[in-house]
């Protein structure tokens, strides 16, 4: 029996049916807005239309495997649904690996019961494939397959640039430990995957305007700038809010097996420092990051915690985290199911539907209908085949304030026509988001000064709503 | 005892720590669960969302507070190889402190 669960594939694939099971149910089959679920438009232009995808360093091979993926089994009911599903098929390898690397059950439990890797999981993002690839590239690590370990953490980058972090651990136990870099050479193998930028960036551009270098340069570490480490210390108001944030994350997410990452992190510290680095650096990279929504980035520490937690034998402590892990499988299945529990007014897709009745040349300002309504206003302009709508936000903030001036006279030409739109969050506990026609006035004050603080709209600026 | 932990805590007897153990355990899996709820609302996106564009941007971030303990480092390293030559190490620690000192000057000037 031992043997069996030792060497045999049956229980990995036992646990990752069962993984499959649990969150591809709890998968939402229509697009949300829950969950930050904003890139989720950016996949499905580059999975459908071909183009390019979020900046992180572009995915271009996450992009190439939703792309032969959506096109090879188009049976799904909606593309973002058969996205989605596959990221959850992701989730789920991410807990067999986890139980075949540690051989316990532990391991998976933490991850399918941690309440971040089970949001991130049940929409469409690319979180899990990268755990996928940085816990495959750590297993090689671990069995001296070091060659392997650095090339499969370079196709990760290709996924998201959390792998990253992989080869910086690699690396300074290689110069630590004083072995050969050879190995090292090979987190350059997938940068040929980069051509994918010029080679999918074509008419209509989306987000590198021209081919010119500065440009890809803008689009690769532009957006990221400001936000790596950009939490302001002083003054603490972030700062304090973060570490609630960041606290509740940890502790909801790893709870009591908190205690055994502790002494497993003890225990190993001196002959192995790479997998306590894999599970601090990403938590430490979410923890001074200016922007809120990088918790997600948290789903990598989770899952190289969980491999932390295996490396401790405490039989009690262990016992207790498997039944709480089982306890709160229970209770995020009643949190966190889309259609029942969450989004059960499918309020993305209501308000998806509404920009059908918009007329043609509408000038459509989103900024307080959030970033998540943002770049669906892309994907509709994708799937009509032309600019039905102008996504007028998505213009101002890069502008100039020298070269604003134009978008400041289309809105008045658009206002004098009856053409000027702003959508708008008006229930942030179900995100529901409504369209309005409004005045020029107070979007042309916008225009001027985008960074300024936004106040809620003013139903004076309201001439009627579109239903 | 089977659990490590009373192990290490006293290998022979019982301590306060090895007796108090177990409840600590079943206290944090409560305090699990309770944190799991809290962080809900986080994970949804719902908090997050309400504070979307309104991040402060302030002068002294974790970025600059890098820089600075990297320039520290770095220049604490350089001055630790020349140990015995007093001038040198002097010169290095001063050289380091006026490029922290120039480091935040140019920050806030362009934040100003």
């Amino acid at each position: 029996m031992s043997t069996i669960r030792e060497h045999s594939l049956i229980v990995p694939l036992l646990v990752f049916g069962v993984a499959a099971v649990y969150f591809i149910s709890l998968s939402s089959t229509v697009p949300t807005f829950f969950n930050v679920n904003s890139d989720a438009p950016l996949f499905i232009i580059a999975a459908k239309f071909f183009r390019l995808s979020h900046p992180a360093p572009g995915s271009p091979l996450y992009n190439l495997i939703n792309m032969a993926w959506l096109h090879g089994l188009p049976f799904f009911s909606t593309d973002y649904f058969s996205l989605t599903v596959l990221n959850a098929l992701c989730s789920s390898a991410v807990a067999a690996v986890l139980y075949a690397m540690t051989r316990n059950i532990l391991a998976p439990l933490i991850w399918l019961a941690a309440g971040v890797v089970v949001t991130q999981s049940i929409i469409l993002e690319q979180y899990c494939l990268t755990v996928l690839f940085m816990l495959v590239s750590y297993w090689c690590y671990r069995n001296d397959k070091r060659s392997w370990a650095y090339a499969l953490a370079s196709f990760g980058i290709m996924v998201n640039h959390l792998a990253g972090f992989c080869i910086l651990a690699y690396l300074a136990n290689d110069v630590y430990q004083k072995n050969t870099l050879k190995p090292f050479l090979w987190s350059f193998i997938a940068l040929p995957l980069l051509a994918y930028l010029p080679l999918f960036n074509r008419p209509p551009y989306l987000l590198i305007d021209n081919e010119g270098l500065f440009a890809y340069y803008d689009y690769l570490f532009g957006g990221h700038r400001g936000l790596i480490g950009g939490l302001a210390i002083i003054p603490t108001d972030d700062l304090v809010e973060r570490i609630w944030e960041f606290s509740r994350v940890l502790l909801g997410g790893l709870g009591t097996a908190l205690i055994l990452i502790a002494l497993g992190i003890k225990k190993i510290w001196k002959d192995d420092f790479v997998l306590p680095l894999l599970f601090i650096l990403p938590a430490f990279y979410y923890f001074t990051d200016l922007d809120a929504m990088t918790y997600t980035y948290m789903t990598v520490s989770i899952a190289f915690g969980a491999l932390l937690a295996c490396h401790y034998e405490w039989k009690f402590a262990r016992i207790a985290c498997i039944v709480g892990a089982i306890v709160l499988i229970g209770f995020n299945i009643q949190w966190f199911d889309f259609g029942r529990t969450l989004d059960a007014d499918q309020t993305q897709a209501t308000w998806y539907e509404t920009l059908d009745k918009l007329p043609e040349g509408t000038v459509l300002q989103i900024d307080r209908g959030g970033c998540c309504a943002l770049l669906w206003v892309m994907l509709y302009n994708m799937e009509q085949d032309r600019e039905k709508i102008f996504n007028i936000k998505k213009y101002i903030v890069d502008t100039p304030p020298s070269e604003r001036d134009k978008y400041i006279d289309m809105v008045q030409e658009a206002a004098d026509n009856g053409l000027l739109y702003e959508a708008v969050v008006t229930d942030n506990d179900t995100y529901r988001v409504e369209t309005f026609k409004i005045k020029a006035d107070e979007l042309i004050r916008f225009i001027q000064d985008p960074y300024a603080p936004r106040k809620p709209i003013d139903e004076k600026i309201i001439i009627s709503q579109v239903h | 005892m089977s659990d490590n932990l009373c192990s290490i805590a006293l290998p022979t007897t019982k301590s306060k720590m090895a007796i108090l153990a177990k409840p600590l355990i079943l206290i944090a899996v409560v305090l699990w669960i309770t944190s799991a709820y809290l962080v809900q609302p986080l994970i949804i996106g719902e908090e997050v969302f309400e504070r979307w564009n309104n991040e402060t941007v302030g002068v002294f971030t974790f970025k600059v507070l890098f820089i600075l303990v990297a320039i520290g480092a770095i220049g604490g390293y350089f001055a630790s190889m020349f140990k015995h030559n007093n001038t040198l190490r002097m010169a290095i620690h001063l050289t380091s402190m006026i490029l922290v000192m120039m480091y935040i000057y140019v920050t806030f000037s362009i934040y100003s």
